[in-house]
């Protein structure tokens, strides 16, 4: 489904990723791990389409199409989801008239008809009671004034709405209490299916016990060092980031 | 005149034209000696020049070195009003078509509510009282030539206990000829105590040639009077628009205004809200969407002469093209004035790199327990915002569009007349259309 070859990135003068490879198939979770400041974030705003990231070399093929070659919005027709670290607040768009605006800009993009203002009141009553989020949240502006656990739902809840193929999770978990992070791994794991694959990017492997990933990546300053399965991510939690780093920085010398 | 001081600013070549056109005024007779005093006002002030501080951004006798005269009486089709027009609301109507009171455009007046055009009641006892006393005319320009040329304009009076359902709607319509036209539109509202009152004022200009619009309106709220105003500015596109627009608040009244500019080459808005009652509240808003060469001046002040008075006020502002605008908000808290409560804001939105805002507070503290607030934005669209819209799948030219809008919903939502409302909301859409559309091409 997703195949990301010999990925650079960066800013401006500076390269953040430095030749990134990855394949996911349909129906597979992966996860990917790694300190603050490894990449991860970059690496999920590339295949989301940041214009404040450039791709200097490398290729991302998405169902047989150059992924890069879209704008973010064709990518979201494509079925590509980012659920973002850091969901933006946007003053004075209520939540119901952005999420039926979305939908109704992927169906009308796929040539499939809209969903009027009642159908969508079905429909997302429907997905609200997955993430267990009250239905005033849809009068409220996208994202301001939540919680952080609130705009993690929320992310979620887009997710729901949208019916991703791809879905990259970039710390949804970070910062969640206990049933927040059961909220969302439930949602997550509803919303997995075999033509479906997840990409989740955490820092904790608390959230693996809930969704219980195929692979595990460490990605380190830019790089995936090391893939594995699940067990990798226990490995990880016990002996910390240190280790890994020790582990490459010998095997890079 | 006589041993009046000769100005050395004078710029503009027409201003001595100004004291001729005074002299063999037809209208020069009644109100004789405010005119006058207006006139010699004019006379020792000129045309402010960019060393005057209310004018620093813009030379305005560059922009009138034109020599506009009276315009000739006009007609205007209903077809033509139409598009200024609420069908869906009930409202009291008065049409002023180059300046002139157009009589065969206005609606049944209902009881309990004094509507004239101002020229038919130059000896009505209030105007008399009233007319020229809150927009002085010693440091304006503007404001002194209005007052030596005025004619026509609305005069309404609310009597006490009143409540007026039907929004007075007053509409100001240029239509633009070849030789430039200058109108003086005047108006008075007196709503007694406890009254209650909505206006609308539609500046508009049909065509696309130079005329001049130099509007004042004084508005005097008695204790506990409500009034709501509302004022749509849309000049053609190479119209010069000057408005004072001057309200004074009794005891525990109200008053708001809203003040949309979409039109126009050059608008100058002045808006001063004196809170002469105790707890009286004022809020002034406005919005403004320029693209082009447009240049717009908002110069508002917000006068607390008495305690317990709280103000709202926020402008918002949409510039592209290489348009300009200025924003000086001045809050000035006497010193009897005490738990004040004065917000101010305004937030500004650069849609291309050629466009410019220059926003400035103005604070005049006499008063120890004053609550104050204010501050200033001046940025771009967010672009996070704007990726985030299109990571959903929503396209780049309506996520801005989205985005746009949701600023200016911020003031439109706050206009309480549905029907002006959504008016507004469809024009502004237009609008907004428009510059992105220039924009992006
Ligand atoms: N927009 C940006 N501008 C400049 N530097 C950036 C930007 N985004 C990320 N970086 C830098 O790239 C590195 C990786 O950041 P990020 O992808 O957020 O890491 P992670 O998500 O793994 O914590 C960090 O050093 C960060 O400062
Ligand atoms: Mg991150």
């Amino acid at each position: 489904m997703l195949e990301i070859r010999n990925l650079h990135a960066g800013v401006e003068d500076a390269e953040i990723l430095h030749g990134i490879n990855l394949a996911v198939n349909a129906g597979e979770i992966h996860a990917i791990m790694g300190p603050n400041g490894s990449g991860k974030s970059t690496l999920a705003q590339v295949l989301a389409g940041h214009e404040a990231y450039s791709v200097t070399e490398g290729e991302v093929i998405y169902e047989g199409q150059d992924l890069l070659d879209m704008d973010p919005d064709e990518r979201a027709v494509h079925g590509v989801f980012l659920a973002f670290q850091y969901p933006v607040e946007i003053p004075g768009v209520n939540s119901a008239y952005f999420l039926r605006t979305a939908l109704n800009a992927l169906r009308t993009a796929r040539d499939e008809e809209e969903v009027d203002a009642i159908d969508f009141l079905t429909l997302i009553r429907d997905k609200l009671k997955l993430v267990e989020m009250d239905e005033k949240f849809l009068k409220r502006s996208v994202n301001e004034g939540f919680s952080g656990g609130e705009k993690k739902r929320h992310e979620i809840l887009q997710m729901a709405v949208l019916e991703p193929r791809l879905s990259i999770l970039d710390e949804t978990d970070s910062g969640l209490d206990i049933d927040a992070l059961r909220v969302v791994a439930n949602g997550v794991n509803t919303l997995h299916s075999a033509d479906k694959a997840t990409i989740v990017v955490t820092h904790y492997q608390r959230l693996l016990n809930n969704i219980v990933p195929d692979f595990v990546h460490v990605m380190l300053d830019g790089r995936i060092v090391q893939s594995g399965d699940k067990t990798l991510a226990l490995e990880l939690e016990e002996k910390g980031y240190d280790w890994i780093k020790e582990e490459h920085a010998t095997h890079s010398v | 005149m006589t041993g009046s001081k000769k100005n050395t600013r004078h710029t503009a070549s027409n201003h001595t034209s100004w004291i001729q056109k005074f002299e063999s005024s037809p209208n020069g007779q009644p109100l004789r000696a405010l005119r006058q005093r207006a006139i010699a006002d004019f006379d020792r002030l000129g045309y402010p020049t960019t060393a005057d501080e209310a004018w620093k951004s813009v030379n305005p006798s560059a922009l009138i070195r034109t020599n506009f005269g009276p315009a000739p009486p006009a007609s205007l089709a209903d077809a033509e009003l139409e598009p200024f027009i609420y069908p869906d609301l009930q409202t009291i109507r008065l049409v002023f078509v180059n300046g002139y009171y157009a009589p065969e455009h206005a609606s049944d007046i209902p009881e309990g509510i004094t509507i004239a055009n101002l020229a038919d009641v130059y000896d009505h006892p209030l105007v008399k009282a009233h007319l020229g006393k809150l927009a002085q005319t010693a440091d304006l320009a503007f404001t002194a030539l209005n007052t030596a040329f005025m004619r026509d304009g609305v005069f309404i009076h609310v009597q006490r206990n009143i409540t007026v359902e039907a929004p007075v709607h007053i509409l100001f319509i240029t239509t633009a000829s070849e030789t430039p036209t200058i109108s003086h539109p005047r108006n008075l509202i007196i709503a007694d105590e406890n009254s209650q009152l909505s206006i609308v004022e539609t500046y508009a200009g049909i065509g696309s040639a130079a005329y001049f619009t130099n509007a004042v309106t004084e508005i005097i709220a008695r204790d506990n009077a409500s009034v709501n105003s509302i004022r749509l500015e849309l000049q053609g596109t190479a119209g010069l628009h000057v408005a004072n627009f001057q309200a004074q608040l009794g005891r525990s009244s109200r008053m708001t205004f809203h003040d949309f500019t979409l039109g126009g080459a050059f608008v100058r808005n002045d808006v001063s809200a004196y809170m002469r009652g105790e707890g009286s509240e004022a809020t002034v808003n406005g919005f403004y969407a320029l693209e082009g060469s447009q240049h717009v001046d908002n110069y508002t002040l917000l006068e607390h002469a008495e305690p317990h008075c709280p103000s709202h006020e926020l402008y918002k502002g949409i510039l592209g093209g290489s348009s300009r605008a200025i924003f000086r908000g001045k809050i000035h808290v006497h010193q009897k004035a005490q738990h004040t409560d004065a917000y101010q804001q305004n937030e500004n939105i650069l849609l291309s790199d050629n466009a410019r805002v220059n926003t400035k507070p103005q604070l005049e503290i006499y008063a120890d327990e004053v609550k104050c607030s204010h501050g200033a934005t001046i940025g771009q669209l967010d672009e996070n915002a704007l990726f985030y819209l299109q990571a959903r799948g929503i396209p780049k030219a309506e996520a801005k569009r989205i985005l746009l809008r949701a600023f200016a919903d911020d003031i439109i939502g706050r206009v309480t007349l549905a029907p002006v409302r959504s008016h507004l909301s469809d024009l502004i859409d237009t609008r907004l259309e428009h510059i992105d559309a220039r924009e992006t091409a």
